[in-house]
């Protein structure tokens, strides 16, 4: 080793070594980059304490989650049988974004177009070319909702088609195309029961009906999904669900529904009128079962569309009406010219036409049954008995002789029967329904009790139906009674009501004397099937006792059985109910409004309510209760299967099952009264006496029907002028109470 | 003759130096930055068609060039780096590479590839590289050498025009595509000089000369290029350019003392543009807080400590002025880079060696450290084991 020892001193002597000096340098540059090291770390640490929380806020202020809303599903609507009136189904919204499907590479070629335009021309058959002028026009533009309404299939099978496409071609890119997923409201079954549904407009804000009614309980919240970045920086979202909407289920059967709406549309392929509505309720807990009418009838998928009622025609010559009358009322009309145009500009028109559209709009819209008030007549009779037997002044053993007419404070107010009823006891009044009998029931009954009972009955107020747009119709107050508006309100004309009130206040009479809270919707239920709220059966007060009930029971399954409402017959069912002819305003001008207001199953329990209006009938002679009997009848007959009562054949009469031929015999009893009171009266005057086609006497309250009784019609004008307008032009839109439009003519002269 | 024999029968033997812990520090500091170019890439990487969607496309990159870095690292430091030395035909190896490497920078300023305006980049078939870099190890090279050669010359002026005369053409050709490192170079001869040169006065004079021309420039040229970043540097909240170094700021600081944890930086979310690059302090700043900054700076600490006590311990001057080059590039990049990611300087792209995303940065600068593992491997050392 010594060999290479000497060889390596020998190498090292010549080798030049990092000197000593040089080492020196070294370590002071090294002591100037720790230095300036540590001064580095000084200066991090001095951003972090003077300016951390300052940028901190920064950083977190710039910071764009990538966030985006899931909608809710707005809760359905079914009938009381799980059918579904209103849904919410699952669409798809397209949207482009040009910018990015335009995008070039470098060389100036287009990396997506192609692909993309493939794609959706290939499965939506979009024309290719529009859809590349569209692209090219928006350029810049980042968002644009190429299609709207795209189903969960045909989303799906564009995913499919997609995939298939990127299969075949490897190198191909499809850019720039996003659906978003939106909710859309449904309404499978069409018109039927369009009214008490409602509809929706602005995707989840509901109007009228139930939509209207239970919005916010329909409605859910909005879900929301964020995105953030784990630890492998992928996006892991954070999704808050959305809280669907509650169910709703209604008291309606859709059945029921189907069934009304169709007698409806046959009564007015066969005769119809300006209104025919039809109620029907469940008198045990105020459920309502079907409402309709005839002129409430549209689709909820397309609420604007109202060419089943009016064209654009309709609304120019409803405009232009109504401006010749605000020309008139501007005292800028000249006598003789029509012209509107020469009063007002094309704005004015245009905003009138649109007013008038929107005014026929509501008009469709509405629920008859609960915003449209108007008097009643007759029907309203058996609350004036029941108000007399309830407060003691009657025991029902009572007899009244009809003359055809009673004088009250100096006017004669005539009976139907212009030639009198004769001697009739007071179920005899109901049955025939004597207007004379009536008016002395009033009187003997005194104004404070009568409105006190009208208000226990609810009218005048609302019933609380949870329906949007509840009218309150219209009652005299006690200072507003004299002699005869408490003669005439005895026979139901100078009050207004909907059909609402009736039906409700009705179902209280049979019932026992409960009055229940009328209601649509029977149950609410969350999302996943869960009860909510069950709307039971809700007593707001008790009208009348239970034997002043029993007693209306028995007068009401007379009336229908033998009185002036046989035409309301139900084959295999007992019936009972009330028939109403109302002179319409202003009196004698031979319009009516006929009604019949009955029950079915008198036997044991009642049922089924059902109320049907036919404001002015489309014939010569409108005043025949006959017109709503019949559709009663055939109503009833369709559906009282339906509702699980069925005839009963032999034992129909099981209400007084127990000594049927007692029954019988009192039933003969009262019918050779009546025909006996029928033959005086056809004896005194012969062209008085109406009957139906069956030759059943029809007679109803028909007080004011010769137009040369002036007296009548001024002691009529005054009387009812006092704020009892027909409801039919006097509701507006939203159901609030008419009172407002009717005081303008309201007369304080009485005869 | 018989040394050489005798060295290369002891080629694997124990009794040569290897300093493993600078090989450690090396490969730890390259697996810590492949970490923090997926962190502080991955999100923007995923987003974008032009990296194919893929969070890992950097990394993957630089994780292939770190590979080669290490093959380089290991036939650099196992290859005996006095070769560089030898004679080839009429001229030394170090003297033929250099010169490749300014026709190199020639070559780019005229062909290269252009890159956001600059032409930095050289392809040959499916290589891709900045000259820059490599001529950066030329200059080094050179300069060992020249130092080795004759040491007494940089005592005097005559020795300082030379090396002037020999690496100007390439700093200025490095400078007119790419001033940063032109920067790195300049201090890279500057810091070579220093150590070598036994007037010291020299440099003190050159600094005060420095900052006076620095003075000047700013005060009578204020409104150009240049200046305008002096002007961001100044006012890092509201001015026009600073963004990239304004969102760094915002992610140091709201990194606090142990950071958001790594992969949670928020900034690195589009807001840092090119995270992964020459920002990439700011990121590890926001994750590990300045925890994780004094770490890593205690790794560059660490790393050039070593270079140093290998310089000290080399066989010969060349090494040792090999080492010293390679220390001072090492820490002149280091102390940029944070300097500018700090906004203690005016903003100039300077990568964090071993950290920053960078293929041909990475390569050539493994290789170096390459070649300094060699010097320490043929540090003589008689082991106990």
């Amino acid at each position: 080793m010594a060999y290479g020892e000497t060889s390596y001193r020998r190498k090292r002597r010549k080798t030049r070594k990092f000197t000593y000096k040089m080492q020196k340098s070294l370590l002071i540059c090294y002591a100037l980059v720790i230095l300036a090291m540590v001064g580095l770390v000084a200066v991090i640490v001095k951003i972090n304490i003077k300016d951390g929380d300052r940028y901190t806020k920064k950083v977190l202020s710039q910071q764009v989650y990538t966030s985006s809303v899931i909608p809710f599903k707005r809760g359905d609507i079914t009938d009381r049988n799980g059918t579904v009136m209103a849904t919410s189904i699952k669409e798809y919204n397209m949207a482009l974004d040009p910018a990015f499907i335009l995008t070039k590479d470098t060389d100036g070629k287009y990396l997506y177009k192609d692909a993309t335009l493939d794609v959706l021309c290939g499965y939506f058959g979009y024309d290719r070319t529009e859809l590349e002028n569209l692209l090219n026009e928006k350029s810049s533009s980042r968002y644009i909702v190429y299609q709207k309404n795209i189903s969960s299939d045909e989303r799906e099978g564009y995913a499919d088609y997609l995939k298939e496409y990127l299969k075949n071609n490897d190198k191909a890119a499809v850019k720039g195309v996003t659906f978003e997923e939106e909710y859309v409201r449904k309404y499978p079954l069409g018109t039927t029961g369009s009214t008490i549904v409602g509809f929706t407009y602005d995707k989840n804000a509901g109007n009228w009906g139930i939509e209207g009614y239970y919005n916010s309980k329909l409605n859910g919240t909005d879900g929301k999904e964020f995105g953030y970045f784990d630890s492998q920086l992928d996006l892991e979202p954070t999704v808050i669900s959305p809280t669907n909407g509650n169910k709703v289920v209604s008291t309606v059967d859709i059945n029921i529904q189907r069934i009304v709406e169709e007698n409806i549309d046959k009564f007015c392929e066969q005769m119809g009128g300006k209104t025919v509505a039809v109620m029907m309720t469940n008198p045990q807990n105020g459920e309502i079962l079907a409402m309709a009418s005839s002129n409430g009838k549209y689709d909820p998928n397309n609420p604007q569309d109202c060419s089943a009622y009016w064209s654009e025609d309709d609304f120019k010559s409803i405009a232009y009406q109504n401006l010749l009358k605000k020309a008139v009322a501007d005292e800028i009309y000249e006598e003789g010219n029509d012209n509107v145009e020469s009063y007002y500009d094309e704005e004015e028109i245009k905003s009138a036409i649109s007013n008038a559209r929107v005014s026929c709009l509501n008009e469709m819209w509405r629920n008859y049954c609960v915003s449209d008030t108007y008097e009643p007549g007759s029907t309203y009779k058996p609350f004036v008995i029941a108000t007399g037997l309830e407060d003691g002044e009657l025991t029902g053993d009572e007899t009244y002789t009809c003359n055809g007419s009673l004088n009250i404070a100096g006017a004669n107010i005539h009976c139907a029967n212009r030639s009198g009823h004769g001697t009739l006891t007071l179920e005899q009044g109901l049955m025939f329904s004597c207007n004379v009998v009536l008016m002395n029931v009033a009187e003997k009954i005194g104004k404070k009790t009568f409105l006190k009972y009208q208000n226990d009955f609810g009218f005048g107020y609302r019933t609380g139906v949870d329906i949007q747009g509840e009218a309150t119709g219209l009652i005299f107050t006690e200072d507003q009674v004299g002699p005869q508006e408490l003669a005439t309100s005895s026979f139901g004309q100078g009050i207004n009501v909907t059909m609402t009130q009736m039906t409700a206040a009705f179902g209280s009479l049979i019932n026992g004397g409960n009055y229940y809270e009328p209601h649509v919707v029977k149950q609410i239920l969350n999302d996943k099937g869960a009860v909510v709220e069950d709307v039971d059966k809700k007593l707001v007060k008790k009208t009348v006792s239970e034997s002043t009930s029993a007693t209306l029971r028995k007068y009401l399954y007379s009336t229908a059985k033998d009185g002036t409402g046989k035409t309301a017959a139900v084959e295999g069912y007992t019936i009972g109910g009330k028939t109403g002819t109302a002179q319409k305003l202003p009196r004698g001008n031979g319009k009516y409004l006929v009604s019949f207001l009955g029950f079915a199953a008198v036997e044991d329990e009642a049922k089924v309510i059902c109320y049907v209006i036919v404001d002015e009938p489309n014939t010569e002679s409108q005043a025949h209760s006959t017109y709503a009997q019949q559709l009663f009848s055939d109503i009833m007959a369709d559906a009282l299967p339906f509702l699980n009562v069925y005839p009963e054949g032999d034992e129909h009469a099981a209400y007084y099952g127990q000594d049927k031929d007692n029954t019988d015999d009192a039933a003969k009893e009262q019918d050779g009264q009546s025909s006996q009171d029928t033959a005086q009266g056809d004896n005194k005057v012969d062209d008085e006496k109406k009957t139906d086609s069956n030759g059943n006497p029809v007679e109803d309250a028909v007080p004011f029907e010769s137009e040369d009784e002036y007296d009548f019609n001024a002691i009529e004008d005054d009387s009812t002028g006092d704020g009892t307008d027909t409801a039919d032009g006097g509701d507006d839109n939203s159901g609030e109470d008419n009172a407002g439009e009717n005081t303008t003519d309201t007369g304080d002269t009485t005869g | 003759m018989t040394r050489q024999r005798e060295e290369k029968k002891s080629f694997f033997k124990l009794n040569n130096y290897y300093d493993y812990t600078l090989l450690f520090l090396t490969i730890f500091l390259v697996c810590f930055g492949l970490v923090m170019i997926y962190s502080s890439s991955s999100y923007v990487a995923q987003r974008s068609d032009k990296y194919n969607y893929d969070a890992a496309f950097f990394m993957k990159k630089q994780a292939k060039n770190a590979i080669l870095g290490v093959i380089l690292m290991m036939i650099a430091s196992k290859v005996d780096y006095r070769k560089l030395t030898a004679q080839v035909g009429k001229f030394k190896l170090v003297y033929i590479f250099y010169i490749f490497c300014v026709i190199l920078q020639m070559y780019v300023l005229k062909f290269g590839q252009m890159l956001n305006g600059k032409r930095r980049w050289v392809k040959f078939g499916p290589l891709s590289f900045q000259p820059s870099d490599l001529t950066k190890l030329a200059i080094i090279i050179l300069i060992a050498c020249l130092v080795f050669k004759a040491p007494g010359q940089m005592d005097n002026i005559g020795g300082f025009l030379r090396i002037g005369v020999y690496t100007g053409p390439a700093i200025l050709l490095i400078a007119i595509a790419n001033l940063s490192t032109a920067i790195v170079a300049s201090a890279i001869v500057g810091g070579m000089c220093f150590v070598a040169s036994r007037r010291k006065w020299y440099y003190g004079a050159a600094l005060i000369a420095f900052a006076a021309f620095v003075g000047i420039f700013i005060k009578f040229f204020s409104d150009g290029y240049r200046s305008s970043r002096i002007q961001t540097w100044l006012n890092i909240d509201t001015a026009e350019g600073g963004y990239q170094i304004r969102q760094g700021l915002y992610a140091i600081a709201s990194g606090g003392l142990t950071g958001t944890g790594l992969g949670d930086s928020m900034q690195k979310l589009g807001f840092i543009p090119e995270a992964q690059n020459d920002m990439i302090f700011s990121v590890i700043c926001e994750e590990l807080g300045i925890f994780g900054a004094i770490v890593v700076m205690f790794l560059f600490a660490m790393l050039l400590y070593r270079i140093y006590i290998i310089a000290l311990n080399a066989p010969d001057l060349f090494g040792s002025m090999i080492c010293v080059g390679v220390m001072i590039q090492v820490a002149v990049q280091v102390v940029i880079n944070v300097a500018v990611v700090t906004n203690s300087m005016p903003s100039t792209g300077i990568a964090l060696p071993f950290i920053s995303y960078g293929g041909t940065s990475l390569i050539i600068m493994m290789a170096e450290i390459g070649l300094v593992l060699g010097v320490s491997n043929r540090i003589y050392h008689k082991r106990t084991i």
